[in-house]
């Protein structure tokens, strides 16, 4: 995982977005167990009360959930994940849908510049 | 933690005392053998004499290192840098207070005795030298402590005793008035040394004005209640004001650095 | 619940020079908090008071309900600014001494902690490199378990690496029940491991608040808003 934190947004959503990353690649699966919030504390640096309120937003949304002593566990419901995968690359997708508007670029344009990149992509 | 004070106390002091007290000794022992050697000799060599001049140096500064390190302990691990830890650790300032004074004037205590020892080392050759032996002096001093004990009864054996006690109070209302001096001195934002110096000044001319009015006030009243006992009961009367004396300074000044430390503590 | 820290009305001056001036707060236990100010804003002042080093002018300085003494002592774990060793001292003897006057020392995890430093229990102080010594003296303070840890510029003047070092320390050996309250001007550095911060400005608290809710609110860091708030 890889925690490139920015200086402008609160330290907590950013830490949520990693830690959601790391599951959306299964690099947690559904239904595992997370280290605790003492581990991916120290393994980002932060304070784990920043971790804490992170991985509490998670859980909000559905994504986490915890079992009073065992610890913390990824949500059994791929359904929720993916939802949640989805609306993260919604969000990228619309933001650069809306720089490429800014640029001039009709829908059409953009979608065949994407597949001119996707083709130049696969010949490397 | 008294006694883990003072323990540290002694391992952070004695480094310096100890070997210090191996020079003297050393310095003692071939000095009373240089001595010893030139017994009948009407001039001293050059060498004998140079040993001389060397040991009474190092005696002067093993007395130095005594008084120095008393202040040198007390300003700089109380009222230095290392004072950050020593007044935060949980412990009394009244503690830290007892433990610089109670290692200093033991100190002291080692050091005088350690000065007569070494006299008595340099003068062991210079007796063997002369043909005086231990068993000469040993009657010379049964005949004096006999002689005495005839002239003022046996309460005399007891005034050596009385006098070191007399002396050790006297080390440490030296030592508690140097301690409140500082103590007041480190109250100032600057020039701190220079306060406390004024401070001990400004304690030590109180004192003497106090001493002097009590002699004038009291003087006469102890000399008509003393007037009819002995000699020895008012020698002893005697050494028991002075004792009595130093006791109340080293209260008061106990008393001036344990409120100072306690409520006015300005380590900057 | 106490709090861990409280100042109210706390003013120190030195002669006629004011050092803080009305400093109120409170501090609750579970937190890191960065004293955050520029040179001779009186961080170390506000430190020094909380462990009884200096006493207040006028208000008071509270430690879960006790003003400094022997009770705070033994619960406050203080990293000054400067070397409070001794130079005759080796690192064994820096653990016995520190094992011998507080009960929550951990021996234990600070031979571990010096192991990793390659510090050998044998080598003497005296002999040590600054840097050195400001690591050895903040393996002490952070294997106790205190209440209450006060690090006077914990990351002053030491290299990037080091820093990391300190601060890994620090986050590694934080528990849950503990406040850690850390001053330092290099605040880029530790923003992340902070709760709350407090900002101090000529002896006065300017701002009290939380690291996210700073960034919530400014849309800035909080090292981009303390040059604001402090640009000269």
């Amino acid at each position: 995982m890889k925690w490139n934190l920015s200086n402008d947004r609160p330290i907590y959503l950013q830490l949520s977005e990693v830690v959601f990353q790391a599951i959306a690649v299964g690099k947690y699966p559904a239904g595992s167990r997370l280290p605790s919030v003492r581990e991916l504390a120290a393994e980002a640096g932060v304070n784990p009360n920043t971790m804490q309120r992170a991985l509490a937003e998670l859980e909000r949304e559905g994504l986490l959930y915890s079992q009073r002593t065992a610890g913390r566990f990824v949500t059994d419901e791929m359904e929720r994940i993916r939802g949640k995968r989805k609306e993260l690359a919604m969000d990228q997708v619309q933001s650069f849908l809306s720089t490429m508007k800014d640029m001039g670029y009709t829908a059409e344009e953009t979608v065949e510049l994407i597949r001119q990149a996707i083709g130049e992509e696969e010949k490397k | 933690m008294l006694k883990n004070l003072i323990g540290y106390e002694f391992r952070a002091t004695r480094r310096v005392f100890l070997p210090a007290y191996l020079v003297l000794v050393v310095l003692s022992v071939l000095n009373g053998i240089s001595l010893g050697l030139s017994w009948n000799r009407d001039t001293l060599s050059l060498p004998t004499g140079l040993l001389i001049a060397v040991y009474v140096a190092v005696m002067m500064a093993v007395v130095g290192i005594s008084l120095a390190y008393m202040i040198v302990r007390y300003y700089r691990n109380l009222l230095g840098d290392e004072g950050y830890l020593m007044f935060t650790l949980p412990v009394r300032p009244s503690q830290l207070l007892w433990s610089k004074a109670i290692v200093s004037t033991v100190w002291m205590m080692i050091t005088t005795i350690l000065c007569c020892i070494s006299v008595f080392l340099i003068m062991t050759p210079v007796m063997i030298a002369g043909d005086i032996t231990l068993v000469q002096i040993w009657s010379d001093i049964q005949w004096t402590i006999s002689n005495a004990i005839a002239h003022y009864g046996a309460g005399v054996c007891l005034v050596p005793f009385e006098v070191i006690i007399a002396c050790i109070f006297g080390v440490l209302a030296f030592c508690m008035q140097v301690y409140a001096a500082l103590s007041l001195g480190q109250l100032a934002n600057r020039y701190r040394m220079g306060w406390s110096f004024a401070a001990y000044i400004g304690f030590s001319v109180v004192e003497q004005i106090i001493v002097s009015f009590a002699t004038n006030i009291l003087g006469n009243t102890i000399g008509e209640i003393t007037y009819g006992f002995s000699t020895i009961v008012q020698i002893h009367c005697g050494i028991g004001l002075i004792a009595l004396w130093t006791i109340v300074e080293i209260v008061v000044y106990f008393l001036i650095s344990n409120y100072l430390l306690n409520n006015k503590l300005n380590l900057q | 619940m106490t709090p861990i820290l409280q100042c109210t009305g706390l003013c120190k001056k030195f002669g006629k020079k004011t050092v803080l001036d009305n400093v109120s707060f409170a501090l609750e236990r579970g937190q890191i908090v960065g004293l955050l100010g520029p040179n001779g804003s009186g961080k170390s002042t506000l430190i020094k008071l909380a462990n009884g080093l200096l006493t207040p002018t006028e208000g008071d300085v509270t430690i879960d309900g006790e003003t400094p003494g022997i009770i705070t002592h033994a619960k406050v774990s203080y990293l000054p600014e400067r070397s409070y060793l001794s130079n005759w001292m080796t690192a064994n003897d820096l653990l016995n001494f520190f094992e011998s006057f507080y009960d929550n020392f951990n021996r234990e995890k600070a031979e571990d902690m010096l192991a990793r430093l390659q510090i050998a229990p044998e080598s003497d102080i005296k002999t040590m490199s600054k840097g050195t010594k400001e690591k050895v003296q903040l393996v002490m303070v952070m294997s106790r378990e205190a209440d209450l840890y006060l690090l006077d510029e914990p990351i002053g003047g030491v290299d990037p690496a080091a820093r990391d070092y300190i601060l890994d320390t620090i986050l590694t050996n934080y528990n849950e029940n503990s406040t850690i309250v850390l001053s330092t001007h290099l605040i880029a550095d530790i923003e992340k491991v902070l709760d709350d911060v407090l900002f101090l400005n000529q002896g006065e608290i300017v701002l009290h608040k939380s690291v996210d809710d700073i960034r919530a609110e400014h849309g800035k860091s909080v090292d981009a808003l303390f040059r604001e708030v402090f640009a000269c």
